[in-house]
């Protein structure tokens, strides 16, 4: 009896080993995942913007023109960590934030939602009541021409109450490879 | 702090409304869909065509809030494993 379970039992042994190897291989994406402490999910690049405030009532910074350096970390496909310091030359008022982003691809366009603290600082007569804040922000970026990119994003601090809106040029200086 | 461990400590709540809100809708456009199919008449069907698409509406507005879940998933999927995509998008340097 044993000499004919033998013959029937190995092709079904050898088809489950076949499937679940095809099953590992069905899954690329998982083989394409990386640490998350990896330097490709890094990126940096410079950029300047033209800034624009909005509050009621007036708030004291005027729109003016600031340069900074921008980075950030991909932690997964729809969320980075992201950071900036920039410098405002109209109100010489310096910025600088750690951001949360959610990042959204609708319509072939790419956005992002931001959740940051905003630490701010420089010209006292220009700065806002609170001097760290944390804010919200809705982001947009496109290429433009080779590796520069445009963007607009609109701000709100929390405490300041204070809108900004930032339509900017940005160039990555190091990008990691996408994964 | 207290605004970002109050939204955190809401998101699990959150996800359950949505998901549930989200299959209500689901389900009742393919019911309505599946009535027009079976109207009697043109204007009836029509009518119940136009509900369906009202209702895809509010489904489609959902989609930004389903991102977000769809976010923290990834973020609880690569903590626990170590691991996750690594890729780049426009807005990163925004």
């Amino acid at each position: 009896m044993n000499c004919h379970h033998h013959p029937a039992a190995l092709p079904a042994w050898l088809a489950a080993a076949v499937a679940l190897a095809l099953l590992v291989l069905a899954h690329p994406a998982h083989a394409e995942d990386v640490s998350l402490l990896h330097r490709d999910r890094l990126a940096f690049g410079v950029g300047a913007d033209v800034d624009w405030y909005a509050a009621d009532p007036s708030p004291p910074l005027q729109q003016e023109v600031s340069a900074g350096a921008r980075g950030a970390y991909a932690l997964t496909r729809h969320v980075a960590l992201a950071g900036f310091g920039t410098y405002g030359f109209g109100n010489r008022v310096w910025r600088a934030a750690p951001e949360l982003r959610v990042r959204l691809d609708t319509a072939g366009e790419a956005f992002a939602l931001s959740l940051g603290y905003e630490f701010t600082g420089g010209d006292a007569d220009r700065l806002p009541e609170f001097h760290h804040e944390w804010s919200v922000g809705a982001l947009y970026a496109r290429p433009l021409w080779k590796s520069l990119q445009v963007g607009l994003g609109v701000r709100y601090g929390l405490d300041n109450k204070i809108a900004r809106t930032s339509l900017g040029l940005r160039l990555p200086l190091a990008v990691g490879r996408d994964h | 702090m207290n605004f970002l461990s109050n939204l955190i400590g809401k998101l699990p709540s959150l996800a359950v409304i949505l998901t549930a809100l989200r299959s209500v809708l689901e389900w009742s456009i393919a019911e309505i869909k599946a009535l027009a199919e079976k109207a009697p008449d043109a204007s009836l069907k029509a009518d119940l065509l136009a509900a369906a698409a009202k209702l895809q509406d509010v489904l489609d507005s959902t989609e930004l809030a389903n991102v977000a879940l769809q976010a923290v998933e990834e973020v609880k999927q690569a903590v626990l494993t170590g691991k996750a995509p690594s890729v780049h998008h426009p807005t990163d340097l925004q």
